[in-house]
């Protein structure tokens, strides 16, 4: 095991809470709203049950395969031929989905910041913190997450505190009007903001205790739910779900509800601490690609030229994405990507291992 | 050590070739209004309408606005510039042709609508302040009765401007009277389906005076009525908007008049009998004797004979305010539709801003009042 | 970027401290000799005292001492050693034979330390150390004796560390002294003190102290290393051992924490940490460090809980303050106004529009005149310091918003800026945040805001991976440890902090078993 990229079970847990908590979920009110109305909230505790049963999944995966780190892992299920083609394919998941968040993130920023500044600018400033921090290594991003775990419980009640002064109860009701097909697609929208999880397959062999991985991981899921909630059923009360829909991010907008004297503008602060939370969405999956890479090309220790190639490419794809308009459209592809990269190839592996050595084998 | 520190010239030096201080505006070179009007176009002779050609430039809003003059040798303390336009984003682009200094609305608190825009439809106005980030949504909004741009041009001596008189105007008449304060974001969420804004009305009168003069009763984003001050509490009562205010009471028996300080509550129950939707609506007032000027000591008797003077009163005012309501403008101005759109909204979503919803629909008043002190003397 | 830990230096030397080239050979026998070979060495300096002497009463056998001028003590040398050494009555010479000089040691000099010596390169080393060397005719060993003396600076309070409750005594520049210090406070049997020399040519003594049974043995072992590592010249002070030390020179931040006064140091001791003190330095220096410890006062523990916590807190505020209101300052009103209570934006705008500067080359200017005015004041004797600081503070600032070269905004924010950089108790902090604020106010001025979270966000990355002799940096706070954060932004009551710090290795965790009467806290 690695030394320098060993994290304990607490730093998984808000690992797993960072790698999930990001710009989409400023904008995720207003979209599911338009799906599912007042049921916003149903939808997202429908879809956390999604990523648990990921969680369990690559957890029986990791522990059936312990001391393996993933490509030994995927070498060892698929072959050696398979197993590399599957960890290219699964660095390649990681870094395009995170350059659609660098772009929103970026925009996001110079819609509320700084209007006039380059797009470039804005995504290198922040690709320097990602990198510095992926370059750290595993450790330091643990202990990263350990401290912006709790600037995003501040920014919580940041935005519960405008909900308190001018919420109607009557916004999230009738409870039980909800059909089918509208819960399917708000749950499918909100895969996209619970894309992270899947991190957990290269981090498994990375945390010191393998007993631990699973409560922590599944303590991490349900601290990003339940901010999930917070923030959705908090927009919900203010904004109704009539009106939320046409708010790109209500997240934030309800932050300018509230009048408190002295801190005239609430977003601000909140931003000022949110940019530290989206980037942390950012430094985890470049940091799991540029190890899961590097521990192909076994240069665990020495991963740094991986980590800035990885920056170098997430900086570029952040460029691509033309408009916002088109980030969402890929938002909801990307919750597609993240059920089939995410889900169900750990699933697959998970079945092909059974078959191949049995289910109560240890591998 | 030596990458170390290539790592370090890398890192100073990009931070040099970024330093383009795109977004660096500084405070000194900024205008700021800080209170805004939004008018029907007119076609005064001093308004500057040279600035604007052309088909898509036919002006049609009046856009006015009040700067602070940073200058310490300025005559006045503020500028009051009215801009025609044809919408009020595109008057941003007029402005700069008159002051070139960065705009900046974020501090703008307090925006007015002349009563002929409002009757027009405020959302189309409005709809540059919810797109702008920098445009807070507690931003105070206020009907004029006639043009906003008469009210900003009001002289203020007393106070440091008028942005600051409006404000202070605006912010908490829920204080002391029956008059809402409503932001620009209550205003939004009130043009949801089953819910329609009401809006403070200030009024020009006397010499170089504004005041409150009741409420703006809006259907979606159009003015519908004006209420004078009178008719405004039992409106707002019934809208159940958390206000407090005084109440004149007459006991006939003991020939006196006093007052009472009360606050209000609003409970509303919702059924379905067949078709027709029952209201119950149940508005509670508490508070206290501010004024009770008899030899007499107030017994349990006497606060019943009040308590029943003003429950009469306020039964009264509110069901000509739902008679009205129900006849004539034949909309849901005392926010009771949401209750049903929270048990059928499926159903309802579609038709609860029909004339006929709210008309058919039958409203149960109940109103009661409960004196709780009467200060320092019996 | 690297990421795989330094080993030290020379791990493969780990010698003693190189000498300058001096011949080891055994000294001839007889007294004559022994001057001519010490002759090179010891005749071209002026302050060595040679004294010709007749070694006991009767037998009188020529013998010389040599040592240092005002290094050792006259008057003791005279009436101890002197004195018994020629009145020493020898037995007859027959029955002498080689024991002589063993004889001497424990019978001759009444003095608490007495060895012998037999190398020409011991002995010199001995006198350039202070020590007083005997030769005896006719034999090759050498009498040296420790009677170190001299003028020393007196204990007296210790001037950066200044405290109210606690005790006023603080370092001096003699290494002893300052062990004794420690020794006086903690009578534990288990605590070690070790002594080694650094420095090829100064030869300075290094202590490193550490209590046995709790202190790591991995962190002592690793600090002997380090410390033999090292092959200088010589270090002056205290500080170049630390630099030779530390694991990150380019971080901003300080690495290892130092202190002047016994009372902190034994506390150290006490959590498991490393104590080295270098002679000729009031200061002593620990590992392993945490960034913690720069905002822990020796006050905050000396005062109630309660008083302890909330001035834990400030100083945490006062260090954010320190480094981030003029970026703030410039965040705010070149990028974000609307951040700002319109009340308070007019009059500054106003004030501003005076001003020809943009507020960046504003805040330059302010920050650079303050930065001037502490650094004069620092080597100014106290009464002109004082003086030079009111100058600046008061009539500079005055003329400067009265010729409209800044705003009475920006001269309120530098001069807060200032003050909470001095809240910090020791150095290494304060000269952290006065480094940090340069770089974001460069930042903050392009960028604002966004700016302002992206610098300290890097700060905390960076923060979170300094580590050094097994112990994180940013612990409590990252790893996080539950236990360690009741001394960290809060100061518990001590009956409570039943455990020593867990981020610190060390092999014995528990610090007291629950002896608080009530154990609650509430009553």
């Amino acid at each position: 095991m690695s030394s320098i990229h060993q994290i304990n079970g607490r730093q998984l847990t808000y690992i797993i809470t960072g790698g999930q908590v990001g710009t989409g979920l400023l904008a995720l009110p207003s979209l599911l709203s338009q799906e599912a109305g007042q049921h916003a909230w149903m939808c997202i505790l429908l879809g956390a049950l999604v990523p648990f049963i990921n969680l369990l999944v690559i957890d029986k995966l990791g522990s059936r395969h312990s001391g393996l780190n993933m490509v030994e892992m995927l070498r060892q299920i698929l072959g050696k031929v398979g197993g590399t083609i599957a960890v290219v394919a699964f660095a390649g998941y990681l870094i395009t989905s995170i350059t659609v968040l660098v772009n929103a993130f970026a925009r996001f920023i110079q819609v509320y910041m700084l209007p006039r500044t380059p797009l470039w600018v804005i995504i290198f400033l922040g690709m320097i913190c990602v990198v510095y921090a992926g370059l750290k290594g595993g450790r330091v991003v643990g202990r990263i997450n350990e401290t912006l775990f709790f600037g995003m419980v501040l920014s919580m009640f940041f935005i519960v505190i405008p909900a308190y002064y001018s919420h109607e109860f009557t916004n999230l009701l009738p409870l039980g009007e909800l059909n089918a097909s509208e819960m399917l697609r708000g749950t499918l929208l909100t895969m996209y903001t619970f894309a992270g999880v899947e991190i957990l397959l290269v981090l498994y062999s990375q945390v010191d205790k393998a007993e631990e991985v699973k409560g922590a991981a599944l303590r991490g899921l349900g601290l990003s739910t339940a901010t999930y909630l917070i923030v959705t059923i908090c927009c919900l009360l203010v904004f109704g779900p009539d009106r939320i829909v046409h708010y790109t991010w209500p997240g934030v907008s309800i932050l300018k509800v509230a009048q408190v004297p002295v801190i005239e503008r609430f977003e601000f602060y909140f931003l000022a601490i949110w940019v530290g939370i989206v980037l942390r969405r950012a430094i985890i999956p470049v940091f799991s690609s540029a190890l899961t890479l590097a521990q192909l090309f076994k240069m665990e220790e020495r991963s740094a030229p991986i980590v800035l190639a990885v920056g170098i490419i997430v900086f570029s794809g952040g460029l691509l994405v033309p408009s916002i308009a088109v980030n969402y459209i890929l938002v909801r592809y990307f919750a597609l990507a993240y059920l089939v990269m995410g889900f169900a190839f750990p699933l697959t592996l998970l079945l092909i291992s059974w078959l191949r050595q049995g289910v109560n084998a240890n591998a | 050590m030596l990458k170390k520190l290539l790592s370090m010239t890398l890192l100073i030096s990009s931070c040099f070739i970024l330093s383009g201080c795109w977004d660096s505006k500084d405070v000194d070179r900024l205008a700021f209004p800080i209170v805004a009007s939004y008018d029907m176009f007119q076609d005064d002779p001093d308004s500057m309408k040279q600035l604007s050609s052309g088909p898509l430039e036919e002006p049609r809003v009046d856009v006015t606005v009040v700067f602070p003059n940073l200058s310490a040798k300025a005559a006045n303390k503020v500028t009051v510039e009215t801009v025609p336009a044809p919408t009020v984003g595109y008057a941003r682009e007029k402005r700069g042709l008159t002051a070139p200094e960065f705009y900046v609305t974020g501090f703008n608190k307090v925006i007015l609508t002349g009563e002929d825009l409002a009757r027009q439809g405020l959302q189309q106005p409005m709809e540059s302040l919810y797109r702008f980030p920098e445009v807070p949504l507690n931003m105070l909004l206020a009907v004029v009765e006639g043009r906003g741009k008469d009210i900003l041009n009001l002289k203020t001596d007393n106070t440091d401007n008028i942005a600051t008189f409006l404000y202070t105007l605006l912010r908490e008449p829920d204080k002391h009277n029956f008059i809402p304060v409503v932001t620009i974001n209550e205003f939004d969420v009130n043009l949801a389906p089953g819910r329609n804004p009401v809006v403070p009305l200030i009024k020009t009168g006397g010499v170089n005076q504004a005041f409150l003069s009741g409420v703006a009763v809006f259907k979606k984003d159009r003015l519908l009525a004006k209420l004078d001050i009178h008719d405004t509490r039992p409106l707002i009562l019934l809208r159940g908007v958390p206000a407090q205010g005084y109440f004149p009471f007459i006991l006939e028996g003991e020939n006196l008049q006093g007052s009472a300080l009360l606050r209000n509550k609003r409970k509303v129950k919702v059924e379905r009998q067949e078709d027709v939707y029952v209201f119950k609506l149940e508005v509670v007032l508490e508070g206290i004797i501010t004024e009770y000027p008899s030899e007499q000591r107030i017994d349990q008797k006497r606060l019943k004979g009040v308590e029943n003077f003003i429950t009469a009163e306020v039964e009264n005012e509110c069901r000509q305010i739902i008679n009205t309501m129900q006849k004539e403008w034949k909309t849901d101005c005392i926010d009771i539709s949401k209750y049903a759109l929270a048990k059928w909204r499926r159903e309802l979503k579609e038709r609860v801003d029909d004339e006929q919803f709210i008309s058919q629909a039958r409203i149960e008043l109940d109103v009661k009042v409960k004196i709780t002190n009467y200060g320092e003397r019996r | 970027m690297r990421i795989i830990p330094r080993k030290p230096a020379s791990s493969k030397d780990q010698t003693q401290p190189k000498s300058a080239g001096l011949p080891e050979d055994p000294m001839p026998l007889s007294l004559k000799e022994k001057n001519e070979i010490l002759a090179p060495y010891l005749d071209k300096n002026e302050d060595i005292n040679k004294r010709d002497f007749m070694l006991g009463l009767e037998l009188k056998i020529p013998a010389r001492a040599v040592f240092l001028n005002q290094v050792v003590d006259k008057e003791t040398f005279q009436r101890h050693v002197l004195e018994p050494l020629m009145k020493y009555p020898f037995p007859v010479q027959d029955e002498l034979g080689t024991a002589l000089i063993s004889m001497l040691t424990g019978s001759g000099p009444s003095v608490s330390s007495v060895k012998t010596a037999q190398t020409l390169k011991e002995i010199i080393h001995h006198v350039f150390d202070g020590l007083l060397v005997v030769f005896v005719d006719g034999y090759r060993e050498a009498l040296v004796v420790d009677i170190h003396g001299g003028e020393f600076r007196t204990v007296d309070e210790p001037p950066g560390e200044r405290t109210t409750r606690g005790p006023r005594e603080g370092f001096i520049e003699n290494l002893d002294i300052n062990i004794s210090m420690i020794r006086r406070r903690l009578r534990d049997p288990k605590l070690v003190v070790k002594k080694t020399m650094v420095g090829r040519r100064t030869r300075t003594p290094v202590a490193y102290l550490y209590i046995e049974d709790i202190a790591s043995e991995e962190v002592v072992k690793d600090l002997r290393q380090r410390i033999d590592a090292i092959d200088v010249d010589g270090i002056m002070a205290s500080g170049y051992l630390e630099q030779f030390l530390e694991k990150s020179p380019w971080s901003a931040f300080p690495q290892i924490w130092s202190s002047e006064r016994p009372d902190r140091l034994a506390s150290k001791l006490l959590e498991g940490r490393v104590v080295v003190i270098v002679h000729g330095t009031p200061l002593a220096f620990t590992v392993p460090t945490m960034a913690l410890e720069w905002f822990q006062a020796s006050e905050d523990y000396y005062e109630r809980t309660v008083y302890g916590s909330v001035t834990r807190f400030t100083r945490f505020i006062a260090f954010f303050l320190a480094v981030s209101l003029p970026s703030l300052y410039i965040a705010l009103f070149s990028f974000h106004p609307e951040l700002v209570p319109f009340k308070l934006l007019l009059p500054v705008a106003q004030a501003r529009s005076q001003v020809p500067f943009p507020v960046i080359i504003e805040v330059l200017i302010q920050e650079f005149i303050i930065q001037l005015t502490i650094e004069s004041g620092l080597r100014l004797p106290g009464a002109i310091g004082q003086t030079v600081g009111v100058v600046a503070g008061i009539i500079l600032g005055q003329a400067a918003i009265a010729a409209n070269l800044a705003s009475p905004a920006v001269i309120i924010v530098i001069s807060v800026t200032t003050i909470a950089t001095f809240v910090m108790p020791s150095s290494g902090m304060l000269l952290a945040s006065r480094i940090l604020r340069l770089p974001l106010i460069f930042v903050c001025g392009a960028f604002g805001i966004y700016g302002f979270s992206l610098a300290w966000l890097f700060i905390v990355i960076h923060v979170s991976s300094l580590e050094d002799f097994k112990t994180p940096y940013y612990a409590p706070f990252a790893p996080l440890r539950w236990q360690d954060v009741k001394d960290a932004a809060i100061r518990a009551p001590l009956w409570m902090m039943n455990k020593r710090p867990a981020s610190i290795p060390v092999s014995n965790l528990t610090r007291q078993v629950k002896t608080h009467v009530d154990g609650q806290g509430d009553q």
